[in-house]
């Protein structure tokens, strides 16, 4: 019998080993304040930096998140490309469904951080903290002493591996649609048909 | 089956919470390193040896020698006087204890007189953009001029005095894109006996 193969799930893996590794060089979103940058923030799942007056910071609890997400991602990948090559198997769909939804979260977790950061910055601190592009940012003046009015160049981007990510996460769902296509066209062999046998009728 | 699926959740579970356990039980004497920065923590606590290229602190953060006051020095070289042109010059040694290099795009200022605010000279800073260079001495120098109204006033009310207070006025300063804007004014005793 002729091997199937799920190649979308194929490709969304290999894709989610080439994200995580671009990923620790070019963060998903950047953020600069000032001009040089005094300031600089870079985030994606599995890395951050942060640094002010090019002295780098270090969170360790960040740390360890990006890391579990790392660690997350390939897990998933893994387990997809074993998946791929193997999608008519009884626990196939197990190994689909921990693979295909780890880039998904990253993309609807990382983007909710996004507005997380967006809105929380306007609502509670009164900065307009742009997601993609280049702006002007007032701080308020409790942040100063009365009287002192601190406006500060920001820029921010939205970088090339968070569209590779989505890409990432549109293929996994497309490799969980194409699943339900193979098993329809997967002929039943697992199990055996019951079938009664009448006994003949004795001959006289 | 089940057990595929078992084993994935916990495998889920356990690649989230094992980075996290890890790093809580490495910093289970000081829980707020976790989210606060070790350099930050260090320079709330006087350590500034992060962020400050020459540590020149004596005493603590709000005594005297305290951080704020080390991390740009200015220091008065010399200043000149255009009487022809109604413009004079100041030249001024800036030193930055910073460990960033900062570039200094604009400096204005307009300066009046204390007593009864009469508007005296307009300073701004000289060919701008000005480098300064972390751990090293930068030399800016300041431009001002003032009006035939202001040199009036001044010969009128300050020819025989040794000092003169003023107050700078709508004072704003960019450097590296961080604009400061100073509403309220500035109060400075300038000496009325200069060299050079």
């Amino acid at each position: 019998m002729q091997r199937q193969i799920n190649y979308l799930a194929l490709a969304a893996s290999i894709l989610t080993f080439v994200l995580i590794a671009i990923s620790m060089v070019v963060p998903w979103w950047q953020f600069k304040m000032g001009d040089p940058a005094i300031a600089e923030m870079a985030l994606s799942p599995v890395t951050y930096n942060l640094a002010i007056f090019g002295t780098i910071l270090t969170m360790p609890l960040i740390y360890a998140l990006t890391l579990g997400s790392m660690l997350t991602l390939t897990a998933g990948g893994i387990i997809m490309l074993i998946y791929a090559f193997l999608p008519t198997k009884s626990y196939s769909k197990q190994l689909l469904g921990f693979g295909y939804k780890k880039p998904l979260y990253a993309v609807i977790l990382f983007s909710i951080a996004l507005l997380g950061v967006y809105f929380s910055a306007g609502y509670l601190g009164g900065m307009n903290v742009p997601i993609n592009g280049s702006g002007t940012m007032s701080l308020p003046e409790a942040i100063g002493d009365v009287g002192v009015g601190v406006t500060v160049k920001v820029f921010s981007s939205l970088n090339w591996p968070f569209y590779i990510a989505i890409i990432v996460a549109v293929l996994c769902i497309a490799a969980r649609i194409y699943h339900r296509k193979i098993i329809m066209s997967t002929p039943s062999v697992s199990a055996p048909t019951n079938q009664t046998v009448k006994p003949s009728s004795p001959s006289i | 089956m089940q057990i595929v699926g078992i084993l994935l959740t916990v495998l889920s579970i356990v690649l989230i919470a094992a980075p996290v356990a890890a790093v809580v039980v490495m910093y289970q004497d000081n829980f707020a390193e976790l989210v606060i920065p070790p350099e930050v923590n260090n320079l709330i606590n006087g350590n500034s040896s992060n962020f400050i290229v020459n540590d020149i602190v004596s005493g603590n953060a709000f005594g005297e020698g305290s951080v704020l006051n080390s991390l740009i020095i200015p220091e008065f070289v010399t200043a000149t006087i255009n009487p022809e042109a109604n413009t004079f010059t100041i030249i001024l040694d800036i030193t930055n204890n910073v460990n960033y290099t900062f570039v200094l795009n604009m400096f204005n200022s307009e300066v009046q007189t204390a007593q009864d605010k009469c508007h005296l000279v307009t300073v701004e800073l000289s060919d701008p953009p000005v480098t300064l260079v972390s751990g090293e001495t930068s030399r800016i120098t300041i431009v001002g001029s003032w009006t035939a109204t202001a040199e009036t006033h001044f010969i009128e009310n300050y020819a025989d005095a040794i000092t003169i207070s003023v107050e700078l006025i709508n004072t704003s300063i960019e450097i590296n894109g961080v604009t400061v804007a100073l509403s309220a004014p500035i109060a400075v005793d300038v000496p009325l006996t200069l060299e050079g």
